[in-house]
C-alpha cells in the first residue's frame, strides 16, 4: 500500500501501514514488547505501562501499545532507560501480587510469569505485608476470581463492553480498592463469559471446572474444532491421561476471531457421560447383546441387502446428521447411493437446496460488507460467534444491519431497520422485498400480491425503506437460517438473492447459517434425496455419471426425511439407518413418528448417545463422536477444517464402521487407512472440495469452492394455509438448552430456561392471560405446559416458544415443516 | 644366595605383617544385615513427603518436581483443598503423588525444584524387593507417618504402608 | 514546588515529612487504579512515608522512596501521577535533613537501646 510508513525500532527498519500499533509493528519484525493490558482484539488501551519504550524526540517514555507510528519513528525497546522502567513497572506490579506460582493455575502459562523472568527486577523491594483480598469467589457457576491475583488490566472488563458489548463484567471502585465484578454481584453469566479466562494474563479469572485439577504443561493439547454450532470454532481441547480437562481458544480470525462461546468452553460433559453408547448391540430375542462392532456392522450391511434385494432399493433409506463430519457423510453416501442403490438420504426436516446463486461468503466478509442483511436468523441463541463478528461489525466496522425476520432478537438493538413478518409469511415477505427491488431493476417480478400488510405485517413503506437499504449498499452479506425458513421459502429466498445480485455495481453473497455443526457439509456431501455430493441434481443423470463413473446415476426419486417416515408408517419402508439423529424428539408429531419407527423390520441407530431413538432400534452401533472423532467438517462460511481428535477411545472410528459395512457388500472394497483417506477420496469426487487435502486444511482451514445452484426459474408463492385454529407456532432455538448433550449435570444447568411462551400483547389479552401464568399449548392431542411471557416477540397471531429441553418435547405440537397452528389455553383449574 | 634368600623372608614378612595387622584390627565392612550402616543426612536414597508443623501435608500438588524429574517417574494429580478439611496448606493439594522407585536415578532435582520442601530424598537405602509393583511408591509410602516432620531422628522404619 | 503546579508556602514550623505524607495520602486516595505505577505507587510511598513519619524508618527507604519517584514520574497513564511524585520527590531534594532527622532519632535510639 502506498500508505506504508517506515519506522526504525531497535535499528531495523520496518513498513506497516498507517495507524499500526508500535506493538503490532514490532511484532512483525519479531522483536517482543512485554505487554499486559494490551489484546489485539481489544484495541489499546494502556494502563499497566508494562510496554514503555523509547522514542527519539519524545521526551517521556511512550506505550508502545497506544502509540501509532509516525513517519521516521524511532524506537528503542531496549535501552537502559527502557530497561530501568519496565523493572519499575514490573515492581509495582508484583507489589501487591500474592506469588503463588505454585499452587496458581496459569503458572506455566502466565504472562505476569514469563514478562518478570524477562524483563523484571531480580527482587522485591516491598516491605510490608502484601496486600490481601478476597480469595476464590465464584463470578458465575463457571468462572471463579482470585480477586488477589488480578493486576487490574481490565482485559476483561473491556471484553465485555467492546466484544460482547453487555457491560456485565465492570470495575468497581476506584484507586488502590477497584475490582472486578458485576453489578449488583450478579452472577457473570453470558453466552461468552468463558473468553475472559483465557484473556486474563495471570491466574485471577479461572475455569472452576478446571481449577487446581492439572498443571498447564502437564495437559495434551489437541487443536481441534468445536462441535456445537456451524461456526466451529477453532479451539484447543487439553487432557491429561485421556481425560478430558478444558478447552481454550485458538484464535482462527477468519473463523472465531479468538473468541469461542460459553457452549463450547463449558459444554462437553457429553464426551465422560454415562449415556453415551459404547457398544454395537443387536436386539436378539427382545434382548440387547452386545457383539464386535465391526461384526455386527458386517450383518447390518447384509441385513440392508437382503431387504433391498427382497423389498427394493426403495424400501430402505438413511436419515443422517448435520452433526457429523464430512469424511463419515460421504461413506454414507456411498454405501447408500451406490452400494444398495437407493436415493433415499436426508438430513434435515426443512426444505433446503445445496448452493447459491450468489457468492459464498464466510466470516471475514461481515465485516467488509456496507450492509448484513439477516433473515431468519437469531445468531445470538443459534449462532454465538457470528453473533460476536456482527455485533463487531456494525458497532466498529461502521457494517449497517438490517433484520426481517419473524421475532425478535437481541441484534434488533443494533440494527438500522428490523422487520418483523408474520409467523409463516416468510415467503410472502421475501417475495415483497424481491419484488420491491425487481421493480425498480426492471426485471421479472414474483407474481401475486405481496405488498399488502395484511398478508406479512409488514407495511409497504416499511419494506419499501428495506430495498432502499440493500439498494443503496456496494456489498451485502445475507445471512440466513434455512431451518427458520417455512415451506418452500427457501426457494423465494434464493430469487431474493439473485435479484439484489443483478442490482448495478453490487457485490451480493450470503451465508446459509443453520445452526448445525455440519448442514453445509451434510448438503454438500449428498445426504439429500434429490441431490448427489457438490449439488449435482440427481436427476442430471449426465454429470452424476460423469463424475461418478456409468451407471451411477439413479432413476428413482429419493425421499426425504419426513417422507420417510411417511412410508415406514405406511409399512413401504422396510429399515431405517438413522446417523445421530434423533427423529422420535427432533421431527414432528412424536407418537407417528414412534410408530413408524415399530413398524420397521431393521431399525440401526448409529450414534453416540442414548437417545429415545435409539431405544426402539433393532440395532444400535456406537459412533465416537466430537472430542474422540476427527474428521473434516464445512462451517456456514464453507471452510472446511479439520476437528482433530482429543481424546484415545477403543472404539472402531465411524468412518470405519461404514467402510466396513461398505466393503462387506462391494466386490472391490477400498480400505481406507485414516480418515485423510477418505478426505483425499472425496476431493477428488466431490465438486468444489478439488483443493481439501490434510495439507492444505491444516492451519486455518480452506474454503470450499463456491457450489452453484441451478435457478432461472421466478418461484411461485404457495398457497398460504391461513385456516387454522388458535395461533401460528413458531418453535425458537436457545443455546443452552437440556438435551443430550448439555443434561441436567452440565456445569451450564444454570442457563436452563422454564418452559415459555411468548405472546404479543394482543393476543395475550384475546386469551386473558398475562405474564407469569401458566398456560397450556394443545395441539396433535397433545399438551404442553408453558409460562406466559408477554414480550411482543412476534406479531400478532403468533406464539413463540423457545426449545428449552427435550423432555419439553415441543415437537410434538408440530405436523409438518411449514405453518403449524397451537391452541394457547389457561390449564383447567381443579 | 643368602642374602637373597633372607631378603626374600624379610619382605615376605612385611606383607604378611599388613595381613596380620588387619587380621585383627577392627574391619571397615559391616556385616549387613545384621548391622546397618548410617548414612550422612544428605544421602540421596529413598523419597519422604513432608508435613508441616500442623501436621498438614506440604505438599501443594504443584507438580514442579514431577516437570522436573529427568526420566519422568513422579505422577502428581493435583485438586482443590475443600477449605473446611484442608489437606494441605495451600489451595491444591496433591491427590494423587507417585513415584516409580524403579525408575528413579536419585538425582535429587525433585527435592530442589520442590518449592515449599515438601519431597526430599533422604538416608533410607534399603530399596531391594522381589516385586516390582512395591516399587510404585504412593502418596501413602511417601508421606512421613503418622507424626509431623520427626524423621530428623530416624527414618528407618518410620513409614509403613497405611 | 509541591503538588500540581501550585506554589504551597509553609512556614518553618513544619514538618515537612508530615505534609508529604498528608499530600502523598491525598494523591492515594485520588488514584482512580487505571494505570500500575500510580495505583500501586501512591500506596507504597504512603507507607513508606508513614514509616519514617512514625520514627521506624531508615535511609535505605528514603533512597528507595526517591527511586520510587523516578519509577513513576513520567510513566503514568495521566498527570496525578506526576503530581503525586512531586511533593514526596521534591521534599527529599530540599529538605532531606528533616528525613535525616526522623531516621537518626530512631537510629540512636537502636544504639542506645
Ligand atoms: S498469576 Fe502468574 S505470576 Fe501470579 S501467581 Fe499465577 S502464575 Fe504466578
Ligand atoms: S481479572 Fe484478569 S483480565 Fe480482569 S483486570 Fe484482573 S488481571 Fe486483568
Ligand atoms: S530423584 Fe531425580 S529421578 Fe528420582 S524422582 Fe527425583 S528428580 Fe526424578
Ligand atoms: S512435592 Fe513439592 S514440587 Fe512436588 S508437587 Fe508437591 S509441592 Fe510440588
Ligand atoms: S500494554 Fe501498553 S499500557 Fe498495558
Amino acid at each position: 500500500m502506498s500508505e506504508d510508513i517506515n519506522i526504525t525500532i531497535n535499528d531495523q527498519p520496518v513498513s506497516v501501514p498507517k495507524g499500526t500499533l508500535v506493538v503490532e509493528a514490532a511484532k512483525k519484525i519479531g522483536i517482543e514488547i512485554p505487554v499486559f493490558c494490551y489484546h489485539e482484539k481489544l484495541g489499546p488501551f494502556g494502563c499497566c505501562r508494562m510496554c514503555l519504550v523509547e522514542v527519539e524526540k519524545m521526551p517521556k517514555l511512550t506505550t508502545a501499545c497506544t502509540q501509532t507510528v509516525m513517519p521516521d519513528m524511532v524506537v528503542k525497546t531496549e535501552s537502559p532507560k527502557v530497561i530501568k522502567a519496565q523493572q519499575g513497572v514490573l515492581e509495582f506490579t508484583l507489589l501487591n501480587h500474592p506469588l503463588d506460582c505454585p499452587v496458581c493455575d496459569k503458572g506455566g502459562e502466565c504472562p505476569l510469569q514469563n514478562n518478570t523472568f524477562k524483563y523484571g527486577p531480580g527482587d522485591t523491594r516491598m516491605e510490608f505485608d502484601r496486600a490481601n483480598r478476597d480469595k476464590a469467589t465464584p463470578l458465575s457457576p463457571v468462572i471463579t476470581i482470585d480477586r488477589e491475583r488480578c493486576i487490574a488490566c481490565q482485559r476483561c472488563t473491556r471484553y465485555s463492553d467492546i466484544i460482547e458489548q453487555e457491560s456485565a463484567l465492570v470495575m468497581l471502585n476506584r484507586g488502590f480498592n477497584n475490582e472486578v465484578g458485576t453489578f449488583n454481584n450478579e452472577p457473570y453469566d453470558t453466552k461468552y463469559s468463558g473468553n475472559v479466562i483465557d484473556i486474563c494474563p495471570v491466574g485471577a479469572l479461572t475455569n472452576t471446572q478446571f481449577r487446581f485439577k492439572a498443571r498447564t504443561w502437564d495437559l495434551d493439547n489437541s487443536a481441534t474444532l468445536c462441535a456445537h454450532c456451524g461456526c466451529n470454532c477453532n479451539m484447543t481441547l487439553g487432557s491429561r491421561t485421556n481425560k478430558f480437562m478444558r478447552i481454550e481458544t485458538r484464535p482462527n480470525d477468519l473463523v472465531d476471531d479468538g473468541w469461542v462461546c460459553d457452549k463450547a468452553r463449558f459444554g462437553y460433559d457429553f464426551i465422560e457421560s454415562d449415556h453415551r453408547i459404547v457398544e454395537a448391540t443387536n436386539l436378539v430375542d427382545g434382548e440387547y447383546k452386545v457383539a464386535k462392532t465391526l461384526e455386527i456392522a458386517r450383518q447390518t450391511a447384509e441385513s440392508l441387502k437382503k431387504i433391498v434385494d427382497e423389498y427394493g432399493p426403495e424400501s430402505i433409506g438413511f436419515i443422517g446428521s448435520p452433526f457429523g463430519t464430512n469424511e463419515e457423510l460421504y461413506l454414507y453416501h456411498k454405501l447408500f447411493r451406490f452400494t444398495l442403490g437407493t436415493n433415499n438420504l436426508d438430513h434435515k426436516i426443512y426444505i433446503d437446496t445445496p448452493g447459491l446463486p450468489v457468492d459464498h461468503y464466510d466470516f471475514l466478509n461481515v465485516e467488509t460488507a456496507n450492509l448484513v442483511l439477516l433473515i431468519g436468523s437469531d445468531p445470538a441463541e443459534e449462532l454465538p460467534i457470528l453473533d460476536l463478528r456482527i455485533k463487531k461489525a456494525i458497532t466498529r466496522k461502521g457494517v449497517k444491519l438490517a433484520i426481517l425476520n419473524d421475532q425478535k432478537t437481541e441484534l434488533d438493538k443494533i440494527a438500522d431497520l428490523s422487520l418483523m413478518y408474520d409467523v409463516g409469511s416468510d415467503e410472502i415477505a421475501l417475495a415483497a422485498l424481491a419484488n420491491s427491488l425487481a421493480l425498480e431493476l426492471d426485471i421479472e417480478m414474483v407474481e401475486g400480491e405481496t405488498s399488502d400488510e395484511s398478508l406479512t405485517g409488514i407495511a409497504e413503506r416499511r419494506m419499501k425503506e428495506m430495498a432502499e437499504l440493500v439498494r443503496t449498499a456496494m456489498k451485502v452479506c445475507v445471512v440466513y437460517n434455512p431451518a427458520s425458513l417455512t415451506g418452500n421459502s427457501i426457494f423465494m429466498l434464493k430469487h431474493l438473492l439473485g435479484v439484489i445480485n443483478k442490482i448495478p455495481t453490487m457485490e451480493c453473497g450470503a451465508i446459509p447459517a443453520a445452526p448445525f455443526t455440519n448442514s453445509l457439509g451434510a448438503m454438500d456431501m449428498g445426504i439429500l434425496p434429490d441431490y448427489y455430493p457438490g449439488g449435482i441434481s440427481s436427476s442430471d443423470s449426465g454429470k452424476v455419471d460423469q463424475v461418478w463413473g456409468d451407471g451411477s446415476s439413479l432413476q428413482s426419486k429419493g425421499l426425504s426425511a419426513l417422507e420417510m417416515i411417511d412410508k415406514a408408517e405406511s409399512g413401504e419402508l422396510k429399515a431405517l439407518l438413522v446417523y445421530r439423529n434423533n427423529p422420535v424428539i427432533d421431527f414432528p408429531d412424536r407418537k407417528r413418528v414412534e410408530s413408524a419407527l415399530k413398524k420397521l423390520s431393521l431399525l440401526v441407530v448409529h450414534d453416540m448417545m442414548k437417545t429415545e431413538t435409539s431405544v426402539l432400534a433393532t440395532t444400535v452401533l456406537p459412533s465416537n463422536g466430537p472430542g474422540y472423532d476427527e474428521g473434516t467438517t464445512t462451517n456456514i462460511g464453507g471452510r472446511v477444517q479439520y476437528r482433530k481428535r482429543g481424546l484415545n477411545t477403543k472404539n472402531s472410528p465411524d468412518w470405519k464402521i461404514i467402510s466396513k459395512m461398505i466393503n462387506s457388500l462391494s466386490e472391490k472394497p477400498i480400505e481406507y487407512l485414516t480418515s485423510f483417506s477418505v478426505t483425499e477420496e472425496l476431493s477428488q469426487t466431490v465438486p468444489g472440495y478439488s483443493e481439501i487435502s490434510k495439507k492444505s486444511i491444516k492451519k486455518e482451514g480452506k474454503t470450499r469452492e463456491k457450489i452453484e445452484s441451478a435457478n432461472g426459474v421466478v418461484p411461485e408463492i404457495g398457497k398460504v394455509e391461513s385456516s387454522g385454529q388458535g395461533l401460528k407456532l413458531r418453535i425458537a432455538e436457545q443455546l443452552f438448552a437440556k438435551d443430550k448433550i448439555l443434561d441436567a449435570s452440565s456445569p451450564l444447568a444454570h442457563h436452563f430456561l422454564p418452559s415459555t411462551l411468548c405472546l404479543h400483547k394482543k393476543d395475550a389479552l384475546k386469551l386473558d392471560l398475562s405474564n407469569g401464568d401458566q398456560a397450556i399449548l394443545a395441539a396433535n392431542g397433545v399438551e404442553v405446559k408453558a409460562i406466559v411471557e408477554v414480550s411482543n416477540r412476534c406479531n400478532p397471531g403468533a406464539v413463540i416458544v423457545p426449545r428449552v429441553s427435550d423432555d419439553q418435547g415441543l415437537l410434538r405440537l408440530s405436523r409438518s415443516c411449514s405453518v403449524n397452528w397451537v391452541e394457547v389455553k389457561k390449564p383447567k383449574v381443579e | 644366595m643368602i642374602l637373597k634368600t633372607f631378603d626374600g623372608v624379610k619382605h615376605l614378612l612385611i606383607g604378611l605383617g599388613v595381613t596380620f595387622k588387619n587380621l585383627f584390627s577392627k574391619p571397615v565392612t559391616f556385616s549387613y544385615p545384621e548391622v546397618k550402616r548410617i548414612m550422612p543426612e544428605r544421602y540421596r536414597g529413598r523419597h519422604f513427603l513432608n508435613r508441616d508443623e500442623n501436621g498438614l501435608e506440604k505438599c501443594i500438588g504443584c507438580s514442579l518436581c514431577s516437570i522436573n524429574c529427568p526420566v519422568g517417574c513422579i505422577h502428581v494429580v493435583s485438586a482443590e483443598n475443600d477449605p473446611d478439611h484442608p489437606v494441605s496448606p495451600g489451595e491444591r493439594y496433591a491427590e494423587v503423588y507417585e513415584i516409580n522407585l524403579l525408575r528413579c536415578i536419585y538425582c535429587g532435582y525433585c527435592e530442589e525444584a520442590c518449592p515449599v520442601d515438601a519431597v526430599v530424598l533422604r538416608e533410607h537405602y534399603e530399596l531391594a524387593d522381589y516385586d516390582r509393583d512395591k516399587y510404585l511408591a504412593t502418596k501413602g509410602d511417601l508421606l512421613v507417618y503418622p507424626e509431623p516432620n520427626e524423621f530428623k531422628v530416624n527414618i528407618l522404619g518410620n513409614t509403613t504402608r497405611v | 514546588m509541591l503538588g500540581s503546579g501550585a506554589l504551597i508556602v509553609m512556614d518553618h514550623t513544619v514538618n515537612i515529612v508530615e505534609a508529604a505524607l498528608r499530600m502523598s495520602y491525598f494523591y492515594m486516595h485520588e488514584s482512580c487504579g487505571k494505570c500500575t505505577p500510580c495505583r500501586e505507587g501512591t500506596r507504597w510511598m504512603y507507607q513508606i512515608l508513614n514509616d519514617i513519619q512514625n520514627g521506624k524508618g531508615s535511609s535505605k527507604q528514603v533512597e528507595k522512596l526517591e527511586d520510587i519517584c523516578d519509577n513513576m514520574s513520567f510513566k503514568c497513564f495521566c498527570a496525578l501521577g506526576d503530581a503525586a511524585v512531586a511533593p514526596v520527590a521534591s521534599s527529599i531534594m530540599h529538605f532531606r535533613s528533616d528525613y535525616d532527622e526522623l531516621i537518626k532519632n530512631l537510629e540512636s535510639d537502636e544504639v542506645s537501646a
